[in-house]
């Protein structure tokens, strides 16, 4: 479910609306939809949430038993006064919940907003004051450059060497386990900090290619989930470029 | 001058140019042993300088000094226990950073060493400059400049060695890696207690022990454990390692190598220069192609194509040679000697027992040249790179594959270039299956049987055979690992190394060696066993049976020669005639036959034969094939000759008046073989004991243990699978 305009939240107060996930989802889709066009149509509905026609007409006789929209059997939607305060409610909560993913977690755009729309329905108005507080703080300090912020995307970033891809560079952060393997990889120069680049990975996905310090070795996938490392230059582009 | 001996280890990470800086310093000088009790190479040879006499030992290519594996321990406990004249350090110019991790622990453990800065030719074209004075004395211990192919630099590293040896070297000092306060107090402490028993002191460096003991190392801690008072010690080590880790937040092995790494970079900043920047790097490009996702495939079997055809279709020429030779020499015994048993045993027991020996070896040297151009030139490392995702499947690795596909050549040079697997298990897992990669000499009964048998889907009968045999393989891999390896699969930490040009003199040295050891290790055994059981399957003779069917035959012979005679005499027809001496000559043949079964049965493979009925009649074996499944021992394709004389038939095509040819021999329904019986019997054949060169040569490479279970079990599988083969076949109407 996307919104496309932010409005910033300048309350922190999410009151239930006692709806079904569904039906948020129908109101939030109205209000976006109203703010698009001169008027909302149930053909509209249906391809914004991808369902039939019939479904849509069943949810929106619930919405107006509710008294939350104004619909004639083939005519226009329009949201009632109370239906206006439901669809805002509902649409904040989301456009915070996506900056929590984008901003303090650091994810890319499309999945940011997935992963709200995944979770907006469950929470409760006292877990969202404390995110939506959370979001702000971290503005705020964000903004004030302060270095805590760059460090928490740093650790936000760290994830096993196996997930690289082709070509992309990272700096160890550290060998998970206790195996012999770890201590071979040590001797081999495996250390904090060291930058290491995945060149390429076998034509049968594993093993894969590597190059540290200069030389080029190769291990399992398998193996490689071990060892934590945190993205260079390749990764930061990635998401740059997702936002665009 | 008196002739003083100094002894030299010579110690080095995987791929640093070591071996080549051996036989630069020894030449052919080497001689090849194991270290005891494992089988790790351990590699001798021996120079002269001046009035000195220098050993020189090739230690295995290592990391570090740490206990991880076979190899580390070997040439720990060498320096620590043979306490060598002096270490030389060879080190790859092109890779300090990392070459040099291994020389801290030189340096920590106090051993006299010379680095040998390795190929710094091409570090030179990488645009380095390595100032070796400054390093030298960094280090503490002298630098000099080596490119061990081409043997620049090996004077000078023997003067330094010499120079190391009597404590004239100037640049040679005992230096410490400084590992910061906190740890020194920790060491120090440690040291402070040691010293109160002179006795640890005088065996080991107590610095070294303390380090070694920080770092929680358990072969470290064992040695400790010999001397009373360790109890001590311990405690006191362990309470210092917890308040370092504590202090810096992180394992004690994690700090200690970041200050060694630390002292690493400070020492490659003073010496080393960048001199250009580094250009494209050439083996980058080549692994574009080689390890290219559409083209690795590919060019790996292109490789292995050419490999397996230089090896065997390229050394049948010798082989053939080879065998003629042997021949040859057995008419010209033939023609010198009287006859009588010590002629016999001469002819075919000694001389065909070298033959069966040599013959090998043509096989040998061609694969491990071939192989020696893989290892040298890097591409080994990609073809395990490319294969090991199959491979590690089965619980093997990805350079298992090379010695798997030369089974299928010959399972004794295949068995040999296992030797290329660093890892003891997974060498062993790839030699115990390598027999049912079905060889060429296995051909030979297939040839015979499904021509015999199946006709025109011979072809599709023997590749089911091969597959049966791969598909075997795979089972008894998991197998194998399940009941011996359990739960231990080996990391797959591999080097790979910059694409090299290889050199004549290493490959040279390489097959010599090889060729050599295959020679004096197994030949002998081999001769020796061949000998044994072509002397089982000639005695003990019965006289009685040859002279009782002689005088029959001869009987048969006359009594056909009367009767034609007296026939022709009578006036008959050219055509009856015919048919009346063939009558003779069938009767004649019959009784050969009878008297070569008689006369192999009395035999001591003969009565082991017939004492195995009750197992291989089950299999709907007839008696001469269970014979000839004995002699098959020696050699599988053995199976076909002793058939040829146990149903007195000439073997291929032969038609002569005397005999016929075997594959119409055993299809005469009176011996009872069916198409069943003779698939069955081919499965046996496949999947039985691998012959006699392959078993002594398990036995030298894995151990006598992992041949005779190998043996074991090949025999239990083949019977098993045969027998379930067998019945189900019957059952269904075949």
């Amino acid at each position: 479910m996307k919104l496309e305009d932010e409005t910033p939240g300048r309350e922190d107060s999410f009151e239930s609306t006692d709806l079904s996930a569904n039906m948020e989802d129908y109101m939030e889709t109205i209000a976006l939809l109203a703010s698009r066009h001169r008027v909302v149509r149930v053909k509209d509905i249906a391809r914004a949430l991808k369902i039939t026609m019939p479904s849509v007409t069943a949810a929106l006789g619930k919405l107006r038993e509710k008294g939350l929209i104004h619909y004639e059997k083939y005519g226009f939607i329009e949201l009632t006064d109370r239906g206006r305060r439901v669809a805002e409610l509902v649409y904040r909560k989301h456009s915070f919940l996506r900056r929590f993913f984008r901003e303090v977690l650091g994810m890319e755009r499309d999945s940011a907003d997935e992963e709200a729309c995944r979770i907006e329905h469950h929470l409760s108005p006292e877990a969202c004051r404390r995110l939506y507080r959370l979001v702000e703080f971290h503005d705020a300090e964000h903004g004030a450059e302060n270095e805590w912020t760059g460090r928490l995307q740093g650790i936000l970033e760290e994830g096993p060497l196996s997930e690289l891809r082709e070509g992309q560079s990272a700096a160890i952060v550290r060998v998970l386990g206790d195996s012999p393997l770890r201590k071979r990889l040590m001797d081999m120069g495996f250390r904090r900090g060291e930058k290491i680049t995945v060149v390429k990975y076998a034509p049968l996905r594993d093993p894969m290619e590597l190059s540290i310090k200069g030389y080029h070795l190769s291990l399992r996938v398998e193996e490689a989930r071990d060892i934590i490392v945190r993205p260079l230059e390749r990764g930061r582009h990635r998401r740059r470029h997702g936002r665009e | 001058m008196k002739i003083r001996e100094i002894t030299v280890g010579l110690v080095g990470n995987p791929n640093c140019g070591k071996t080549t800086i051996f036989n630069a310093l020894t030449g052919a000088r080497q001689k090849v042993a194991n270290w005891s009790g494992v089988t790790v190479e351990k590699r001798e040879g021996r120079l002269r300088h001046g009035g000195v006499s220098i050993r020189v030992i090739d230690l295995p290519g290592i990391y570090s000094l740490t206990s991880y594996s076979m190899e580390e321990i070997i040439t720990r406990d060498f320096i620590i226990d043979d306490r060598p004249d002096v270490i030389v350090n060879v080190v790859d110019a092109g890779n300090l950073d990392r070459n040099l991790y291994l020389t801290t622990q030189l340096i920590n453990i106090g051993a006299r060493s010379v680095v040998a800065l390795n190929m710094f030719d091409e570090a030179t074209n990488k645009g380095l400059s390595i100032d070796t004075e400054v390093l030298g004395t960094l280090l503490g211990m002298p630098v000099v400049k080596t490119v061990g192919t081409r043997s620049i630099g090996i004077t000078e590293l023997v003067e330094r060695i010499v120079q190391v040896a009597d404590g004239t070297c100037e640049t040679a000092r005992h230096i410490h890696i400084p590992f910061g306060d906190d740890i020194e107090a920790e060491i120090r402490a440690a040291q402070e207690l040691m010293r109160r028993d002179e006795t640890i002191g005088r065996r080991y460096s107590t610095r070294w022990l303390s380090v070694r003991l920080l770092e929680r190392d358990s072969d470290a801690i064992n040695k400790l454990k010999a001397f009373p008072g360790h109890e001590v010690i311990l405690e006191r080590v362990a309470k210092g390692r917890a308040a370092l880790e504590r202090q810096f937040d992180d394992d004690i092995e994690t700090i200690l190598s970041d200050r060694r790494y630390g002292f690493i970079a400070g020492a490659v900043r003073e010496s080393v220069r960048k001199t250009a920047p580094r250009r494209v790097d050439v083996s980058d490009r080549i692994d574009r192609f080689v390890t290219n996702r559409y083209l690795g495939f590919p060019i790996l079997f292109l490789f292995l194509w050419a490999l397996f055809h230089l090896t065997f279709a390229l050394g049948e020429y010798p082989m053939g040679l080879i065998e003629s030779g042997v021949r040859h020499l057995g008419l010209v015994v033939e023609r010198l000697m009287p006859a009588g048993a010590l002629k016999d045993l001469i002819i075919d027991g000694v001389i065909g027992g070298v033959g069966g020996v040599i013959v090998f070896l043509p096989n040998i040297l061609i694969l491990f040249m071939g192989i020696s151009f893989m290892e040298d030139t890097g591409y080994m490392a990609r073809a395990a790179f490319i294969m090991d995702r199959v491979m590690h499947t089965l619980g093997l690795h990805g350079k298992s594959f090379i010695p798997l596909i030369m089974g299928f050549g010959c399972n004794v040079p295949a068995i040999m270039a296992t030797r290329s697997l660093e890892n003891r298990q997974d060498r062993i897992l790839t030699i115990l299956i390598n027999p049912f990669m079905s060889c060429s000499a296995r051909l030979p009964v297939y040839i015979l049987f499904a021509g015999a048998f199946f006709h025109t889907h011979a072809g599709t009968v023997i590749l089911s055979l091969y597959l049966v045999g791969i598909v075997l393989a795979f089972f008894s891999a998991r197998l194998y690992g399940m009941i011996f390896f359990r739960g231990s699969s080996t990391p797959f930490v591999m080097e790979l190394p910059p694409y090299r040009i290889p050199t004549l003199k290493s490959t040279l040295l390489h097959m010599w060696d090889r060729g050599s050891q295959y020679l004096r290790k197994m030949g002998g055994i081999i001769l020796a066993f061949s000998i044994i059981i072509w002397f089982m399957g000639e005695y003990p003779k019965s006289p009685d049976i040859t002279r009782e069917y002689d005088a029959r035959i001869s009987a048969v012979r006359d009594e056909g020669a009367r009767e034609l005679e007296k026939a022709r005499a009578g006036g008959a027809q050219a055509e009856s005639l015919d048919e009346l001496g063939a009558s003779y000559i069938g009767m004649a043949r019959e009784l050969e036959m009878q008297k070569a079964v008689l006369e192999k049965r009395n035999t001591i493979i003969g009565r082991v034969g017939e004492m195995l009925v009750p197992l291989t009649a089950p299999l709907g074996f007839n008696q001469q094939m269970g014979i000839s499944l004995v002699t098959g021992f020696v050699a599988k394709e053995v199976v076909v000759s002793t058939m040829g004389v146990l149903y007195h038939a000439n073997i291929g095509n032969g038609n002569g008046a005397e005999g016929q040819s075997l594959d119409r021999a055993i299809k005469r329904p009176e011996y009872g073989i069916t198409p069943l019986v003779a698939y069955t019997f081919m499965l046996f054949v496949l999947l039985y004991v691998p012959c006699l060169a392959t078993v002594v040569v398990m036995g030298r490479e894995a151990g006598w243990r992992w041949a005779f279970v190998s043996l074991v079990y090949q025999l239990l599988l083949a019977w098993t699978v045969c027998f379930l083969f067998f019945n189900a076949g019957r059952l269904l109407g075949f």
